[in-house]
């Protein structure tokens, strides 16, 4: 027998009660814990992903969407850029890299990034299987797109326009899969990398009748209307943003047959692509056996009718960071933003959301130690005579003061230890569902020190809510008590 | 061993409680007869130490109450004092054995879980040491609060019309129970009854009057 077993006998006998108790209690701190994994994890995402790039560069437009197209790999592109604008500030003295990046494609819903081996290199990635892409249509896969695939090296895909599974296919030219990634738990986990020749290759930007002044006007939507018939608005818009760099949009509509048009596209694209750097062509004789292509941004490469969707920059300095896209902003009709900057104006709109919902979780946990404080004092009411007859057996005032006292205490515990296990599993729950939508990576295994903070304000509700109760219990008057029986 | 001197006390402004001289010898066993409200229950608890007295002096076993602190006096009580109630003496949360265990416990001894059952098996009910008071009879309880006042050695047996709410068969079991446990322990035993049954039993006693004054 000791105090504990005791509290633990009083509140086996108010069982209903207790657990109604634990579980209000549980409710808010789950709540609490829920977000702060949530803000702590959106927040690490988020700079896990753009660290290392100071600036984006890309076609004129919301520089969030900007940011979330090209970094978080979320929405759709703001449209395309000329390759030979994006090179000049490539090789800006304030520039230390930069990777380009042509979007547009994806394969069951995950995207097709072409780019350059500096890509995954900036996130630290290690190939896991197989190589690097050293050819045009050579894929790497992220470890996410590998192990829900199911592709290995070796194998082939179709790459569809759009990130939504059934857009129009590129069936004439699959890529094959040469690497899979070790997980770096970025968004690179759920990319499909190649060398932006694959894209230009697949749509056909060689096309020598390229409408330059169709593109800049990105928000020249005149031509939606005519693509009507194109299934699903989304998978549309997607298309659109893609498309932006192939071709303008008028000639598209001049094939009226939608289901030809890649196919046209390809062979075009196909038939010039022989006569550059593919990989059967002669053009692996411009590289050595097992390196990459030529940067698209080495002096050597003709950017003539080329466009890219954005270029990532890492500059030299800090002052650059700040510099740069004023001058890029000002001096050229593209965009540069500072993933910084954006994320932390996102962070802010979604902290804004994020205080609302702890205020209300504060206000559950509030209302469960207002229940806990009813439930101890009537129980309290109820125990007097117990009380008494605990001190005439020899339990001095405060053995009592502490008896009720750890009963809000265990009460308190029980609530928040429930709590933090709910928030978890809440968190992961949320995690797994959101992993379809591949919008946050979220894990409910993982702790955070400022739970232990939580730990502490449950212990602080079971004492406020306990103390009253406990004063009441160490003033039992005994004597009157008893003889009241 | 227990010895009573002077002692008075007031409630709300009304002397409840005038006695000059009461003294008990080891082992000796005594009632406390007298009308209800002529003071019986306070001076029980006076003797206990539950209550302190507006005056006088309470010794038990040579050591006077008024000079003990509080937690020292609570401890003292729950080491050689054993007090049975008329009713709700057990804690309805705990099994009988636990209620025991408890007494050992708020007295700040060691568990003894041999003590326990030899303190229940006194009053025959080893059998129903797991059964919570709500499971046993109002005698059986009763026995159990008799065995709980046992189970730490008291010296000093203090009862409170132990036998007011039962009927004539158990009331004869818990006063034969009282008076041989106490005697076999060598424990001295005073109980306040106004119970004809338990006058015949016990020889000597102390007859208080309405205002609290030995009759």
């Amino acid at each position: 027998m000791n105090l504990f077993s005791l509290s633990l006998a009083y509140l086996r006998t108010q069982r209903l009660t207790a657990a109604l108790n634990v579980l209000l209690l549980a409710l808010g701190v789950a709540s609490i814990t829920v977000l702060l994994l949530l803000s702590d994890q959106l927040q690490g995402n988020l700079e896990r992903d753009a660290d290392g790039f100071d600036l984006v560069v890309g076609a004129k437009g919301s520089p969030v969407q900007l940011i979330l197209s090209s970094v978080y790999h979320v929405d759709i592109p703001t449209g395309n850029i000329d390759l030979e604008a994006a090179r000049s500030w490539a090789r800006h003295r304030l520039v230390s890299e930069a990777i380009p990046l042509a979007l547009g494609d994806g394969f069951r819903g995950f995207r097709i990034v072409g780019t350059e081996h500096g890509y995954p290199e900036s996130y630290g990635a290690v190939v896991a299987e197989g190589r690097l892409w050293q050819a045009s249509l050579e894929a790497v896969l992220g470890a996410r797109v590998a192990q829900q695939t199911g592709l290995a090296p070796g194998d082939s895909f179709v790459g569809a326009h759009g990130l939504a599974p059934g857009g129009h296919g590129h069936d004439d030219n699959p890529y094959k899969v040469v690497g899979i990634l070790e997980p770096t738990d970025t968004v690179l986990d759920r990319l499909i990398l190649t060398d932006v020749r694959s894209v230009w290759q697949l749509h056909g930007t060689d096309h020598a009748h390229h409408d330059e002044a169709a593109h800049a006007e990105h928000g020249d939507h005149a031509s939606h209307d005519d693509h009507e018939h194109h299934d699903g608005h989304a998978e549309h818009a997607e298309h659109e943003a893609g498309h932006e760099a192939q071709d303008d949009h008028e000639r598209h509509d001049d094939h009226a047959e939608h289901d030809e048009h890649g196919h046209h596209e390809a062979h075009q694209a196909h038939d010039q692509e022989h006569h550059e750097d593919s990989p059967v062509g002669h053009g692996h004789e411009d590289h050595a056996p097992g390196a990459e292509l030529p940067s698209i941004l080495a002096p050597e490469f003709d950017p003539a009718g080329r466009q890219i969707t954005a270029l990532l920059l890492k500059s030299e300095s800090l002052t650059a960071g700040t510099t740069l896209p004023r001058l890029i902003n000002s001096a050229s009709n593209l965009q540069a933003a500072a993933p910084v900057t954006e994320v932390t104006r996102l962070l802010r709109l979604i902290g804004f959301g994020l205080d609302t919902l702890r205020a209300f979780a504060g206000m559950v946990i509030l209302a469960a130690a207002l229940s806990v404080f009813v439930a101890l004092y009537n129980a309290l009411q109820a125990r007097r005579f117990d009380l008494a007859v605990m001190r005439s057996l020899g339990a001095s005032r405060g053995l009592l003061l502490r008896h009720i006292l750890l009963e809000g205490q265990v009460l308190a515990l029980a609530g928040v230890l429930l709590g933090l296990l709910l928030g978890h599993l809440v968190t992961e729950g949320i995690g797994l569902w959101l992993s379809n939508a591949q919008l946050l990576r979220l894990t409910g295994w993982t702790w955070l020190p400022a739970e232990g903070y939580l730990v502490l304000l449950g212990a602080g509700v079971g004492l406020a809510a306990a103390l009253l109760p406990a004063v009441g219990a160490y003033r039992t008057d005994i004597a009157r008590t008893l003889a009241r029986s | 061993m227990l010895r009573l001197t002077n002692l008075n006390h007031d409630y709300d402004g009304h002397r409840v409680l005038g006695l000059k001289s009461f003294t008990l010898n080891q082992g000796e066993q005594a009632l406390i007869l007298g009308p209800s409200g002529s003071g019986k229950s306070t001076l029980l608890h006076l003797a206990a130490g539950v209550l302190r007295p507006s005056g006088g002096e309470v010794v038990v076993c040579g050591q006077s109450l008024g000079g003990l602190p509080e937690a020292a006096l609570d401890r003292f009580r729950g080491r050689h004092i054993g007090l049975v109630y008329q009713r709700f003496h057990l804690l309805g949360a705990l099994t009988a054995a636990a209620n025991l265990a408890l007494a050992q416990y708020m007295a700040g001894l060691p568990a003894d879980s041999a003590a326990v059952s030899r303190a229940l098996s006194a009053v025959g009910l080893q059998d129903k040491a797991q059964a919570y008071p709500h499971q046993l009879s109002q005698g059986q309880q009763q026995r159990v609060a008799i065995a709980r006042a046992l189970v730490n050695g008291p010296r000093l047996i203090l009862a409170d019309e132990p036998t007011a709410s039962l009927d004539d068969a158990n009331a004869e079991q818990v006063l034969d129970l009282l008076i041989a446990q106490a005697a076999s322990r060598d424990a001295t035993l005073l109980i306040a009854t106004h119970d004809a049954r338990v006058s015949m039993r016990i020889e000597r006693c102390l007859e208080l009057n309405a205002r609290g004054m030995p009759a």
